[in-house]
Protein backbone atom coordinates (compact mmCIF):
# COMPACT_ATOMS: atom_id res chain seq x y z
CA UNK A 1 0.00 0.00 0.00
CA UNK A 2 1.61 3.54 -0.83
CA UNK A 3 1.34 6.25 1.71
CA UNK A 4 -0.73 8.75 1.58
CA UNK A 5 1.13 12.12 0.77
CA UNK A 6 -1.13 14.47 2.22
CA UNK A 7 -0.90 13.77 5.37
CA UNK A 8 0.91 10.92 7.12
CA UNK A 9 1.59 11.95 9.77
CA UNK A 10 -0.21 10.71 12.83
CA UNK A 11 -0.03 14.32 14.88
CA UNK A 12 -1.39 16.37 12.07
CA UNK A 13 -3.86 13.66 11.47
CA UNK A 14 -4.95 14.08 15.76
CA UNK A 15 -4.74 17.80 15.45
CA UNK A 16 -7.27 17.76 12.32
CA UNK A 17 -9.47 15.13 14.65
CA UNK A 18 -9.94 16.95 17.14
CA UNK A 19 -10.51 20.46 14.91
CA UNK A 20 -13.31 18.64 13.17
CA UNK A 21 -14.65 17.16 16.20
CA UNK A 22 -15.28 20.78 17.32
CA UNK A 23 -17.09 21.19 14.15
CA UNK A 24 -14.24 22.30 11.80
CA UNK A 25 -14.77 21.36 8.78
CA UNK A 26 -12.33 22.60 7.19
CA UNK A 27 -10.39 19.82 9.26
CA UNK A 28 -12.89 17.13 8.36
CA UNK A 29 -11.42 17.98 4.97
CA UNK A 30 -7.76 17.22 5.59
CA UNK A 31 -8.97 14.06 7.08
CA UNK A 32 -10.74 13.06 3.78
CA UNK A 33 -7.54 14.16 1.99
CA UNK A 34 -6.02 12.04 4.00
CA UNK A 35 -7.50 8.73 3.85
CA UNK A 36 -9.98 8.89 0.55
CA UNK A 37 -7.46 6.68 -0.97
CA UNK A 38 -6.60 3.86 1.17
CA UNK A 39 -10.91 3.84 2.09
CA UNK A 40 -12.03 3.71 -1.79
CA UNK A 41 -9.51 0.93 -2.34
CA UNK A 42 -11.02 -1.02 0.24
CA UNK A 43 -14.03 -0.46 -1.03
CA UNK A 44 -13.34 -1.02 -4.92
CA UNK A 45 -11.55 -4.29 -3.93
CA UNK A 46 -15.05 -5.34 -1.85
CA UNK A 47 -17.41 -3.83 -4.48
CA UNK A 48 -15.99 -3.47 -7.36
CA UNK A 49 -18.10 -1.15 -9.22
CA UNK A 50 -16.75 2.30 -9.38
CA UNK A 51 -20.17 3.73 -8.65
CA UNK A 52 -21.06 2.03 -5.22
CA UNK A 53 -17.17 2.78 -4.25
CA UNK A 54 -18.31 7.20 -4.22
CA UNK A 55 -21.29 5.73 -2.58
CA UNK A 56 -19.58 4.03 0.24
CA UNK A 57 -16.83 6.55 0.14
CA UNK A 58 -19.60 9.19 1.22
CA UNK A 59 -21.49 7.30 3.19
CA UNK A 60 -18.39 5.91 5.12
CA UNK A 61 -17.17 9.56 5.72
CA UNK A 62 -20.62 11.11 7.03
CA UNK A 63 -20.43 8.39 9.52
CA UNK A 64 -16.89 9.20 10.73
CA UNK A 65 -17.87 12.83 11.36
CA UNK A 66 -21.21 11.53 12.99
CA UNK A 67 -19.22 9.48 14.86
CA UNK A 68 -16.22 11.37 15.25
CA UNK A 69 -16.98 11.49 19.52
CA UNK A 70 -16.61 8.35 19.76
CA UNK A 71 -13.01 7.52 18.13
CA UNK A 72 -10.39 6.58 21.15
CA UNK A 73 -7.28 8.47 20.15
CA UNK A 74 -4.96 5.90 21.82
CA UNK A 75 -6.09 3.54 18.92
CA UNK A 76 -4.79 3.69 15.31
CA UNK A 77 -7.54 5.86 13.84
CA UNK A 78 -7.23 3.68 9.88
CA UNK A 79 -8.37 0.78 11.92
CA UNK A 80 -11.44 2.77 13.36
CA UNK A 81 -12.10 4.52 9.62
CA UNK A 82 -11.49 0.80 7.93
CA UNK A 83 -14.06 -0.60 10.31
CA UNK A 84 -16.76 1.86 9.67
CA UNK A 85 -15.56 1.29 6.18
CA UNK A 86 -16.41 -2.22 5.95
CA UNK A 87 -19.76 -1.94 7.32
CA UNK A 88 -20.65 0.34 4.97
CA UNK A 89 -19.67 -1.70 2.61
CA UNK A 90 -21.24 -4.59 3.80
CA UNK A 91 -24.56 -2.27 4.01
CA UNK A 92 -24.30 -1.72 0.10
CA UNK A 93 -24.04 -5.02 -0.50
CA UNK A 94 -27.32 -6.28 1.57
CA UNK A 95 -29.09 -3.41 -0.53
CA UNK A 96 -28.35 -4.46 -3.50
CA UNK A 97 -27.22 -7.12 -5.61
CA UNK A 98 -24.58 -9.98 -4.83
CA UNK A 99 -20.85 -9.82 -4.59
CA UNK A 100 -18.88 -8.90 -7.72
CA UNK A 101 -14.91 -8.43 -8.00
CA UNK A 102 -14.72 -8.56 -11.58
CA UNK A 103 -13.36 -5.37 -13.50
CA UNK A 104 -16.21 -4.53 -14.90
CA UNK A 105 -15.94 -4.32 -18.58
CA UNK A 106 -15.90 0.25 -19.18
CA UNK A 107 -13.27 -0.16 -16.78
CA UNK A 108 -11.18 -2.97 -17.70
CA UNK A 109 -10.86 -1.53 -21.16
CA UNK A 110 -9.35 2.17 -19.93
CA UNK A 111 -6.31 -0.69 -17.89
CA UNK A 112 -3.23 -0.32 -20.28
CA UNK A 113 -2.42 -4.00 -20.40
CA UNK A 114 0.60 -5.05 -22.41
CA UNK A 115 0.82 -7.45 -25.22
CA UNK A 116 2.76 -9.81 -22.90
CA UNK A 117 0.59 -9.08 -20.05
CA UNK A 118 -2.63 -10.92 -21.27
CA UNK A 119 -1.99 -14.25 -19.93
CA UNK A 120 -1.13 -12.63 -16.29
CA UNK A 121 -4.62 -10.69 -16.84
CA UNK A 122 -6.20 -13.80 -17.31
CA UNK A 123 -4.65 -14.80 -13.91
CA UNK A 124 -5.68 -12.04 -11.83
CA UNK A 125 -9.38 -12.52 -13.94
CA UNK A 126 -9.39 -16.27 -11.90
CA UNK A 127 -7.92 -14.83 -8.80
CA UNK A 128 -10.38 -12.54 -8.29
CA UNK A 129 -13.46 -15.21 -9.55
CA UNK A 130 -11.53 -17.05 -6.60
CA UNK A 131 -11.82 -14.63 -4.08
CA UNK A 132 -15.48 -13.40 -4.60
CA UNK A 133 -16.29 -17.44 -3.81
CA UNK A 134 -14.95 -17.65 -0.43
CA UNK A 135 -17.17 -17.18 2.50
CA UNK A 136 -17.75 -13.37 3.45
CA UNK A 137 -15.25 -13.53 6.68
CA UNK A 138 -12.58 -15.54 4.93
CA UNK A 139 -13.15 -12.89 1.59
CA UNK A 140 -12.56 -9.75 4.25
CA UNK A 141 -9.63 -11.42 5.91
CA UNK A 142 -7.66 -12.20 2.63
CA UNK A 143 -8.57 -8.51 1.27
CA UNK A 144 -7.81 -6.50 3.99
CA UNK A 145 -4.38 -8.56 4.85
CA UNK A 146 -3.46 -9.76 1.52
CA UNK A 147 -4.58 -6.62 -0.84
CA UNK A 148 -4.31 -4.83 1.69
CA UNK A 149 -1.68 -5.28 3.82
CA UNK A 150 -2.76 -4.48 6.63
CA UNK A 151 -0.86 -6.48 9.59
CA UNK A 152 -3.00 -9.57 11.34
CA UNK A 153 -3.33 -7.95 14.42
CA UNK A 154 -5.08 -4.71 12.85
CA UNK A 155 -7.28 -7.37 10.33
CA UNK A 156 -8.25 -8.70 13.60
CA UNK A 157 -9.27 -5.70 15.26
CA UNK A 158 -11.20 -4.20 12.07
CA UNK A 159 -13.41 -7.43 11.88
CA UNK A 160 -13.73 -7.87 15.79
CA UNK A 161 -12.32 -11.43 15.78
CA UNK A 162 -8.91 -12.78 17.49
CA UNK A 163 -5.51 -12.66 15.67
CA UNK A 164 -5.60 -16.54 15.60
CA UNK A 165 -8.63 -16.62 14.29
CA UNK A 166 -8.07 -14.20 11.50
CA UNK A 167 -5.06 -16.46 10.85
CA UNK A 168 -6.76 -19.04 10.19
CA UNK A 169 -9.45 -17.66 7.86
CA UNK A 170 -6.48 -16.44 6.00
CA UNK A 171 -5.64 -19.86 5.79
CA UNK A 172 -8.47 -21.09 5.02
CA UNK A 173 -8.86 -18.72 1.96
CA UNK A 174 -5.47 -19.23 0.60
CA UNK A 175 -6.17 -22.88 0.12
CA UNK A 176 -9.61 -22.62 -1.18
CA UNK A 177 -7.88 -19.90 -3.54
CA UNK A 178 -4.99 -22.19 -4.72
CA UNK A 179 -7.42 -25.06 -5.35
CA UNK A 180 -9.81 -22.92 -7.58
CA UNK A 181 -6.85 -22.14 -8.88
CA UNK A 182 -5.42 -25.30 -9.54
CA UNK A 183 -8.91 -26.96 -10.55
CA UNK A 184 -8.59 -25.01 -13.49
CA UNK A 185 -5.32 -25.42 -15.19
CA UNK B 1 -1.49 -10.01 -4.56
CA UNK B 2 0.15 -6.87 -4.61
CA UNK B 3 -0.11 -6.93 -8.57
CA UNK B 4 -3.39 -8.03 -8.52
CA UNK B 5 -5.00 -4.35 -6.79
CA UNK B 6 -4.72 -2.80 -10.11
CA UNK B 7 -5.53 1.24 -10.33
CA UNK B 8 -8.42 2.50 -8.85
CA UNK B 9 -11.30 3.38 -10.91
CA UNK B 10 -11.97 7.02 -9.23
CA UNK B 11 -10.00 9.95 -9.90
CA UNK B 12 -8.80 13.15 -8.74
CA UNK B 13 -12.15 14.85 -10.00
CA UNK B 14 -14.39 12.22 -8.45
CA UNK B 15 -12.45 12.50 -4.72
CA UNK B 16 -13.11 15.95 -5.37
CA UNK B 17 -16.59 15.28 -5.79
CA UNK B 18 -17.37 13.05 -3.26
CA UNK B 19 -15.72 15.15 -0.80
CA UNK B 20 -18.02 18.40 -2.13
CA UNK B 21 -20.64 16.56 -0.94
CA UNK B 22 -19.93 15.12 2.02
CA UNK B 23 -18.80 18.78 3.27
CA UNK B 24 -22.10 20.21 2.01
CA UNK B 25 -24.37 17.68 4.33
CA UNK B 26 -22.16 18.27 6.85
CA UNK B 27 -22.69 21.78 7.23
CA UNK B 28 -26.64 21.34 6.40
CA UNK B 29 -27.24 19.41 9.22
CA UNK B 30 -26.29 20.63 13.05
CA UNK B 31 -23.35 18.61 14.75
CA UNK B 32 -24.54 15.73 17.10
CA UNK B 33 -23.14 17.35 20.42
CA UNK B 34 -25.05 20.04 19.72
CA UNK B 35 -28.20 17.98 19.25
CA UNK B 36 -27.17 16.27 22.31
CA UNK B 37 -27.01 19.45 24.28
CA UNK B 38 -30.26 20.64 23.56
CA UNK B 39 -31.66 16.89 24.48
CA UNK B 40 -29.86 17.27 27.69
CA UNK B 41 -31.30 20.70 28.43
CA UNK B 42 -34.46 19.76 27.33
CA UNK B 43 -34.52 17.18 29.97
CA UNK B 44 -33.51 18.81 32.40
CA UNK B 45 -36.12 21.53 31.95
CA UNK B 46 -38.57 18.48 31.88
CA UNK B 47 -37.75 17.16 35.42
CA UNK B 48 -37.49 20.65 36.79
CA UNK B 49 -41.21 21.16 36.02
CA UNK B 50 -41.70 18.05 37.51
CA UNK B 51 -40.35 18.03 40.82
CA UNK B 52 -41.40 21.64 42.00
CA UNK B 53 -43.21 21.26 44.60
CA UNK B 54 -46.90 22.18 43.77
CA UNK B 55 -49.13 24.47 45.97
CA UNK B 56 -51.78 22.72 47.82
CA UNK B 57 -55.10 23.13 47.06
CA UNK B 58 -56.69 22.52 50.53
CA UNK B 59 -55.80 22.25 54.19
CA UNK B 60 -57.55 18.97 54.25
CA UNK B 61 -55.77 15.92 55.63
CA UNK B 62 -55.11 13.60 52.89
CA UNK B 63 -56.59 10.32 55.00
CA UNK B 64 -59.56 10.93 57.38
CA UNK B 65 -60.37 8.03 59.59
CA UNK B 66 -64.11 7.36 59.95
CA UNK B 67 -64.41 5.76 63.37
CA UNK B 68 -67.53 3.76 63.28
CA UNK B 69 -69.08 1.38 66.06
CA UNK B 70 -68.54 -2.01 66.20
CA UNK B 71 -70.03 -4.39 63.94
CA UNK B 72 -71.15 -8.10 64.76
CA UNK B 73 -72.49 -11.04 62.75
CA UNK B 74 -75.85 -12.41 63.41
CA UNK B 75 -75.11 -15.81 63.90
CA UNK B 76 -79.00 -17.38 62.57
CA UNK B 77 -78.48 -16.88 58.87
CA UNK B 78 -75.07 -18.43 59.22
CA UNK B 79 -77.35 -21.41 60.27
CA UNK B 80 -79.00 -21.38 57.22
CA UNK B 81 -76.11 -21.08 54.64
CA UNK B 82 -74.98 -24.78 54.85
CA UNK B 83 -78.42 -25.77 53.32
CA UNK B 84 -78.22 -23.82 50.31
CA UNK B 85 -75.20 -24.31 49.13
CA UNK B 86 -75.56 -28.15 49.46
CA UNK B 87 -78.42 -27.59 47.14
CA UNK B 88 -76.96 -25.70 44.49
CA UNK B 89 -74.72 -27.57 42.13
CA UNK B 90 -70.97 -26.24 42.60
CA UNK B 91 -70.12 -24.07 40.02
CA UNK B 92 -73.41 -22.23 40.61
CA UNK B 93 -72.84 -21.51 44.31
CA UNK B 94 -72.37 -18.01 45.22
CA UNK B 95 -71.17 -16.74 48.11
CA UNK B 96 -73.68 -15.04 50.38
CA UNK B 97 -72.33 -12.06 52.51
CA UNK B 98 -73.46 -12.08 56.09
CA UNK B 99 -76.04 -9.32 57.03
CA UNK B 100 -73.79 -7.13 59.19
CA UNK B 101 -76.18 -5.78 62.32
CA UNK B 102 -74.86 -3.01 64.75
CA UNK B 103 -74.65 -4.13 68.78
CA UNK B 104 -77.14 -3.71 70.74
CA UNK B 105 -74.98 -5.56 73.49
CA UNK B 106 -77.49 -7.98 73.95
CA UNK B 107 -77.11 -11.33 72.54
CA UNK B 108 -79.61 -12.32 69.82
CA UNK B 109 -82.76 -13.32 70.46
CA UNK B 110 -83.76 -17.06 70.04
CA UNK B 111 -85.64 -17.48 66.43
CA UNK B 112 -87.11 -19.86 64.72
CA UNK B 113 -86.33 -20.29 60.84
CA UNK B 114 -88.55 -22.41 58.20
CA UNK B 115 -87.63 -22.91 54.72
CA UNK B 116 -89.81 -24.47 52.40
CA UNK B 117 -88.19 -25.26 49.38
CA UNK B 118 -90.18 -26.41 46.17
CA UNK B 119 -88.55 -29.41 44.00
CA UNK B 120 -89.13 -30.05 40.33
CA UNK B 121 -91.76 -32.87 41.35
CA UNK B 122 -95.00 -30.95 42.90
CA UNK B 123 -95.57 -33.18 44.81
CA UNK B 124 -92.23 -33.31 46.82
CA UNK B 125 -91.44 -30.86 48.84
CA UNK B 126 -88.41 -29.92 51.09
CA UNK B 127 -89.27 -28.25 54.55
CA UNK B 128 -86.43 -27.17 56.56
CA UNK B 129 -86.79 -26.06 60.22
CA UNK B 130 -84.06 -25.03 62.54
CA UNK B 131 -83.70 -23.14 65.72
Amino acid sequence: MTADPVMDDSEDLLASIRAARSGDSHAFEEIMLATERRVASLAWHILGDAEEVKEALQETFLRVFRHLDRYDERRDFFGWLYRIALNVCRDLHSRRRPWRFFLPIEHAAEVPVAEEDFVRKDDVARLMRAIDTLPQKERFAIILRDIEELPTDEVAAILGSSPATVRVQISNARARIRKFMESGR
Amino acid sequence: MKEFRGPLPLDDRDFADVRRRVLSKIERRPSAPLLLRFAVAAAVVALIIVLLPHPKTTNRPLVVVHHKPALVVRPAIAHVEPALSRLAPAKNRRHVRPERIASTGAPPPDTEITMNIETADPNVRIIWITR
